[in-house]
């Protein structure tokens, strides 16, 4: 893909990475959090009340 | 020798040691919901170890196929006695009743078999030589497809039958020696 934006320099990376790569990890987190979210619903709203066999 | 990383080694460890935590908070909790909606519910897997001679079932016993089909309890609950196996489950209609306990009892005179009912958790094997028994209870009437869900030879996919789910008064009258199935209907 072209961009037409120039290759940050290293230190405009440094700059932006010194907390760390915080988009990834918001993007990384939201995806867990539904993930998680989806089993829980799974879970109460699908398996448990279609009641235990045994 | 490794370029040194862009994001500060400090930084690198505080976000996996985050990471992690959050990652076992999520493990823990999924431990805590299993363990106690298991404990409270008394949610287990269907677990019934019964033998059967699977060469005389036919012959003898609870599999007779004069037995097979809905059997009405005294305290008024339902069992079902199925035979599986290639390729159609005996009786090929199974009729039971709404809202009522209804315990299945099952078994296989060759191969191994699946036994599984939509909108319940009733999911187990059949397996010849045993007798799977699962037990549930009907929310509402209707009639559902019931298939067999272990490949059990070249007509597996023809392997599937039907229940009904009916208002509990039509097995008000019955006795406890009849068995009723819808194949006829």
């Amino acid at each position: 893909m072209k961009v037409d934006q120039p290759d940050p320099s290293a230190a405009e990376a440094t700059e932006a990475l010194k907390n760390g790569p915080i988009g990834a990890l918001t993007i990384s987190a939201i995806a867990v959090a539904l993930l998680f979210a989806g089993w829980l619903a799974f879970y109460f709203f699908l398996f448990i009340p279609r009641g235990p066999v045994g | 020798m490794a370029e040194p990383s862009l994001v500060p080694e400090s930084v690198v460890l505080r976000t996996e040691r985050r990471w992690l935590f959050a990652m076992l908070a999520m493990l823990a909790a999924m431990t805590l919901v299993i363990v106690v909606t298991g404990v409270a519910g008394a949610l287990h897997p269907s677990s019934n170890v019964e033998t059967i001679d699977s060469q005389t079932l036919h012959l003898q016993g609870e599999f007779v196929e004069s037995n097979l089909g809905t059997a009405v309890e005294p305290d008024g609950s339902a069992t079902v006695r199925i035979v599986a196996m290639q390729y159609d489950f005996l009786p090929n209609c199974v009729e039971v009743p709404v809202n009522t306990p209804v315990r299945f009892r099952l078994t296989s005179p060759d191969v191994v078999h699946g036994f599984l009912l939509p909108d319940t958790n009733v999911n187990t094997m059949v397996v010849p030589g045993f007798v799977s028994e699962v037990n549930t209870k009907f929310a509402r009437t209707g009639e559902y497809l019931m298939p067999c869900h272990e490949f059990c030879g070249l007509g597996h996919h023809g392997m599937v039958t039907r229940l009904r789910v009916v208002p509990a008064e039509r097995f008000a009258n019955k006795t406890s020696l009849e068995r009723t199935s819808c194949v006829q209907q």
